[in-house]
C-alpha cells in the first residue's frame, strides 16, 4: 500500500507543478518555447508515472518490504535532525569551533557514543575542520 | 627532450608532489571542488617559474578528480561531481567487504584514464578539438537525452520509481531563472531560490546526510536486507590478473568516452564519468552486475573521469576554448605565463605544450604511486566507530556545502537533500536518476529550445545533423532495444 500512497504523492506533485507552470508568462522570443513548456511536460510525465505506481500499489505488483522504525531509533534520528536545524540557524553567531564542538558532542550522544569518545572526537573534528577550511582553503567561517 | 629535462628538475617534481597532495585532500572532502582549488592556488603560483606553477595546478586538478572517488566509494558521498558514478559500484563493493579492491581500482584506473587522456591529447589534439566544435545545440540536446536514458539503467529493481526520481530531479533543476528568457520560475518569492538550487549541496545532502540518516535507522542492515558487517580490514587493493583482463574493454570504453566528452565544451567530467559507465555497461556481457558492485563498472567510470581532463585540455590548448570552469582558470594562468592557447601555440611554444603533456603523465604516475597509501590511510574511516564516522560526514557535508558559495542557503539545500535522500532510500527509490535529472535537465531544456530558435521552429534539426541523429537513435535503441531483443530471443526459443 505504501507504493499506492507514494503514487498519489507523485500525482499531487505533478498537478502542483502543472498548475505553477501554467502561471508562468508566455515567451516573447520567436520559436523559443515558453518558460512553462518543459515544466508542463515534466508535470504530465510525473502524473502518468504516479498513476502507474498507484496502480502497481493497488495491485501489489511491487512488493516493498519495510523494516519498521523503532521508537528509540526514530527519536535519536529526530534529535540529530533537530540539532542540524539548530546548528544551521545559529550559523554565523558565536565562534565556529565552539558551536561545532557542542553540536557534534550532542550528535555523538544522540548516536549513543560514550561521553569520552564523544568529547575527544568532537574536539578533534571541530578544530580540524576549522583549521582546514579557514587556514588552508581560505573559506570564511565565523 | 628539453621538456622532459624541465619537468624532471627536483624543484618542479617537488611542486608536482605538493599539488598532487593538495588535490588529494581537496578531492576527498565533499564540497571542495577542483575548480575552487585551482582558482585559489593560481595567484599563489604567480611567483613561480611556469614549469613549477603548472606542476602545482596540474597536480591539484588531476589528483582532486581521482580523490573524489575515494569518498564516493567509502561513504557514498562523491568528493567532486566527477565521481558521482563511482558511488554506483564503489559503495556496494565496500558493503560487500571489498573496500581495498574498490579503492585500488579507483587508483589504478584513474591513472590509466589520465594517461590515456594525455596520450590522446598528444597525438590527436586537433582532430578531436574539431570534432568537439561540431557540437551545437541539437547535438547537446541529443547528448543530454542519451544521458537521461541512463535513468532506466540505474533504476535497479523499480524502473517506475527510478523514472519518478529522475523527473523530480529535472523538476528541481527548473527552479530559478529560465535558461532562455530569464523568467523566474518556482521561486515562491524567495530571492535565494531565484538563483536556482545548487547542484553540489543537493548532491552532498542526498548522498551524505541521507546516507547517515538511513544508516542510523537501519543499523547494520544493508540495502539487500542481509546483515552488513563492516570488514575489520581494508583488504587487498591490487587487482588480480584475471580481473584486470576482464576490465580491459570497460577501461578502453570509459577512457575514450571520457576524452571525447571532455573535449566537448560545457560537458565536463561529471557527464563524462556517467556516460563512460553507461557505454561500458551497454557493451558488457555482465550488464546486470553494473550498479551492484561491478569492478568493470567502477573501472570504466574511474577511467572516464580522469581521461576527460586530457580531452578538456585538448579543446582549450588547440583552440583556446575553455570547456569548463577549471580549464577557464587554467587558460588564465597560461596567459599569465605569457602563452596564449590556440593553434599557433603548438608551433610557437611547443616546449610549453610538451611540459603540460609531461606533467599530465607525471601526475598520474605520482598518484598511482602514492594513491594506494593515501587511499589505505583514508580507508581507515570505515573502521571508525559509527558515531564518529557519521559525525565526520555530517560536519564535512555542512561546511562543504557552505564553502561552495559562502551561502547558508546552500546548507539548507543540503539538509533538504538529506531529507529527500533518506525518504528515497527508505521507500526504495534509486538515487542515481535524481542526480542525472539535476545535471542533464537544464542541458536538455536549454539546448532543445536554442535548437528550435536556430531552426525557426523545425524539429528536423535534430534528425538532419549526423551526430544528433546517431545519439537520438542510440537513445531509442537503449530504451526499447532490450525489450525487442528479449522478445526475439523468446520467439526463437
Amino acid at each position: 500500500m505504501t507504493d499506492g500512497i507514494l503514487g498519489i504523492i507523485t500525482i499531487m506533485i505533478g498537478v502542483f507543478l502543472f498548475h505553477q507552470a501554467g502561471q508562468l508568462p508566455a515567451g516573447v522570443l520567436l520559436f523559443a518555447l515558453d518558460p512553462g513548456f518543459f515544466p508542463r511536460i515534466i508535470a504530465v510525465t510525473l502524473v502518468a508515472l504516479g498513476g502507474i505506481l498507484l496502480q502497481q500499489g493497488i495491485k501489489k505488483k511491487v512488493q516493498h518490504t519495510e523494516e519498521p522504525i523503532q521508537k528509540e531509533t526514530a527519536l535519536r534520528l529526530a534529535c540529530v535532525a533537530g540539532l542540524l536545524i539548530a546548528y544551521t540557524l545559529l550559523w554565523g553567531k558565536g565562534f565556529f569551533p565552539l558551536n561545532t564542538f557542542f553540536f557534534l558532542f550532542a550528535c555523538h550522544l544522540a548516536m549513543k557514543a560514550k561521553p569520552l569518545l564523544a568529547a575527544i572526537s568532537s574536539v578533534v573534528l571541530s578544530v580540524a575542520t576549522y583549521y582546514l577550511f579557514t587556514q588552508i582553503f581560505r573559506v570564511r567561517l565565523f | 627532450m628539453q621538456a622532459i629535462q624541465h619537468i624532471l628538475q627536483p624543484g618542479v617534481f617537488l611542486y608536482l608532489v605538493i599539488g598532487t597532495a593538495l588535490g588529494l585532500v581537496v578531492g576527498t572532502l565533499p564540497g571542495l571542488t577542483a575548480t575552487m582549488a585551482v582558482a585559489i592556488l593560481t595567484p599563489l603560483t604567480f611567483w613561480l617559474d611556469y614549469e613549477s606553477g603548472l606542476a602545482v595546478l596540474v597536480g591539484v586538478w588531476n589528483s582532486a578528480i581521482f580523490a573524489g572517488g575515494i569518498s564516493a566509494i567509502l561513504i557514498n558521498i562523491p568528493g567532486t561531481p566527477a565521481s558521482i558514478a563511482s558511488t554506483f559500484d564503489g559503495y556496494p563493493m565496500v558493503r560487500q567487504g571489498k573496500t581495498g579492491l574498490a579503492l585500488g581500482i579507483n587508483v589504478l584506473y584513474s591513472a590509466i584514464g589520465g594517461l590515456v587522456g594525455a596520450v590522446v591529447f598528444m597525438i590527436a589534439a586537433f582532430p578531436l578539438a574539431r570534432f568537439a566544435l561540431a557540437f551545437g545545440p541539437a547535438e547537446y540536446f541529443a547528448l543530454g537525452l542519451f544521458g537521461l536514458s541512463m535513468m532506466v539503467a540505474v533504476s535497479g529493481a523499480s524502473i517506475i520509481k527510478g523514472l519518478i526520481a529522475g523527473f523530480l530531479g529535472i523538476a528541481l533543476s527548473m527552479v530559478g531563472l529560465d535558461p532562455m528568457l530569464a523568467t523566474p520560475r518556482f521561486h515562491f518569492g524567495s530571492t535565494q531560490l531565484m538563483a536556482g538550487i545548487s547542484f553540489i549541496p543537493m548532491l552532498i545532502g542526498i548522498f551524505g546526510l541521507g546516507e547517515v540518516a538511513y544508516q542510523m535507522i537501519t543499523g547494520e542492515v544493508s540495502e539487500e536486507g542481509t546483515t552488513f558487517i563492516a570488514s575489520k580490514k581494508i583488504g587487498r587493493m591490487l587487482v588480480r590478473a584475471a580481473e584486470f583482463v576482464r576490465t580491459v574493454p570497460a577501461t578502453i570504453i570509459g577512457s575514450l568516452t571520457g576524452v571525447v566528452i571532455g573535449a566537448i565544451p560545457g560537458a565536463g567530467a561529471d557527464i563524462a564519468s556517467l556516460m563512460g559507465w553507461e557505454f561500458a555497461r551497454r557493451a558488457s556481457r555482465r550488464k546486470k552486475e553494473f550498479g551492484t558492485g561491478s569492478i568493470e563498472g567502477l573501472a570504466s567510470t574511474c577511467a572516464a573521469n580522469n581521461s576527460c581532463l586530457g580531452g578538456a585540455l585538448t579543446t582549450m590548448m588547440a583552440l583556446g576554448i575553455p570547456g569548463d570552469a577549471v580549464t577557464a582558470v587554467l587558460l588564465g594562468s597560461f596567459i599569465m605565463y605569457g602563452v596564449r592557447p590556440g593553434p599557433a601555440m603548438f608551433t610557437e611554444r611547443a616546449d610549453f605544450v610538451f611540459v603540460v603533456i609531461g606533467l599530465m603523465i607525471m601526475v598520474n604516475l605520482v598518484f598511482l604511486a602514492g594513491g594506494f597509501f593515501f587511499s589505505r590511510f583514508i580507508g581507515g574511516i570505515t573502521l571508525l566507530p559509527k558515531p564518529v564516522m557519521w559525525s565526520t560526514i555530517i560536519i564535512l557535508s555542512i561546511v562543504g556545502s557552505f564553502a561552495l558559495n559562502n551561502r547558508v542557503f546552500d546548507v539548507w539545500v543540503a539538509l533538504l537533500g538529506g531529507g529527500l535522500g533518506f525518504v528515497f532510500r527508505k521507500y526504495g527509490f534509486p538515487l542515481g536518476p535524481i542526480i542525472l535529472g539535476l545535471i542533464l535537465g537544464p542541458m536538455v531544456e536549454r539546448n532543445f529550445r536554442t535548437a528550435l530558435i536556430i531552426s525557426h521552429g523545425s524539429f528536423w534539426i535534430f534528425l538532419t545533423k549526423p551526430i544528433s541523429l546517431v545519439l537520438i537513435l542510440g537513445t531509442i535503441l537503449a530504451l526499447i532495444g532490450p525489450t525487442i531483443f528479449r522478445k526475439k530471443k523468446e520467439d526463437i526459443v
